[in-house]
């Protein structure tokens, strides 16, 4: 069935980043620290394409770790139907300096929503307390099609 | 109203990277030296529509140190929209004395409705100590838009 555009979603919680290691500190309790969310609005989709939709999604945090290196784990997860779901993970080092750290998740033919919305929630959680600043920006965003060419 | 897509556009200068430390120096003055632009069209929207737009933006900047040394960078977007400049991101970034290929994802919600129909974006990188950062590549910019939901 034909390919169509569903939707493009953004949060940008902090637009412009503070000094480097002035911002906040990040949770190291899981999930960690909220990032963003949004709402992906899939009732255009046909019927024929409510099995194919695919939903590329994009983050970028400025972070910044004290005096030495750590890490942060990113999460992302999806929630359609009231069923929370991990669909991406993955860790990334901070060094002792300011990094724009950043993921591209994808999620391939999500459950289709009978409210017509997924949404998409970010998480941030550092590996000690009080070791890394969320110092900003923070964008978060979706872009979902559905269907393919005949 | 219903979702509309938009536009999306590209800007891609610089496609292949330079051996590092050979692209030119990043300068120190504000807000640095622009690295690539786009004009997302915006004329497609409805009038429904018109004060729901979203723009999503994407960069990606190869950019390198001289070994021993280390900067710090800031990256800024700015929207030029009917004859307004507005910074809608900002953020710092290191670049260690290795290259890399520094990059983020931004967003303008509900930009004011350009006039003319087109939304121009314009990416900036400054550095901040003089002759120290060079702009290898490669660079990309590029930005996808989309107004409206349903009711």
């Amino acid at each position: 069935m034909p390919i169509q555009f569903l939707d493009i979603r953004t949060s940008q919680a902090i637009s412009n980043g503070v000094p480097s290691g002035t911002g906040s500190f990040i949770s190291d309790v899981a999930p960690g620290t909220f990032l963003g969310g949004i709402g992906v609005i899939t009732k255009g989709a046909l019927q024929q394409n409510k099995n194919d939709i695919r939903v590329q999604l994009r983050l970028s945090a400025g972070v910044t770790s004290e005096i030495s290196e750590n890490f942060v784990t990113f999460r992302v997860y999806r929630i359609s139907n009231g069923v929370t779901t991990l669909i991406f993970q993955g860790n990334q080092v901070v060094p002792p300096a300011t990094i724009i750290a950043g993921i591209v998740a994808s999620d391939f033919q999500p459950p289709f929503p009978t409210n017509g919305q997924i949404v998409y929630q970010t998480y941030v959680q550092a590996n000690l307390a009080n070791v890394i600043h969320l110092d900003g920006p923070v964008s978060f965003n979706g872009t979902a099609a559905t269907g393919t060419s005949p | 109203m219903s979702i509309q897509f938009l536009d999306m556009r590209v800007s891609q200068p610089n496609s292949y990277s330079l051996p590092y430390n050979t692209g030119p120096v990043v300068p120190i003055t504000e807000p640095g030296t622009q690295v690539a632009s786009i004009g997302v069209i915006t004329k497609g929207v409805s009038q429904a529509n018109q004060t729901d737009i979203r723009v999503v933006l994407r960069a990606s900047i190869g950019l390198s140190c001289p070994s021993e040394t280390v900067d710090y960078v800031t990256f800024r977007l700015f929207r030029i929209a009917n004859g307004v400049t507005t910074l809608v991101f900002q953020g710092n970034q290191i670049v260690p004395s290795v290259p890399i290929i520094a990059g983020f994802t931004a967003a303008d919600f509900h930009p004011t409705l350009p006039a003319n129909g087109q939304l121009v974006y314009q990416a900036f990188v400054q550095a901040t100590t003089a002759n120290t950062v060079h702009l290898d590549g490669p660079v990309s910019f590029n930005g996808s838009a989309a107004a409206g939901t349903f009711s």
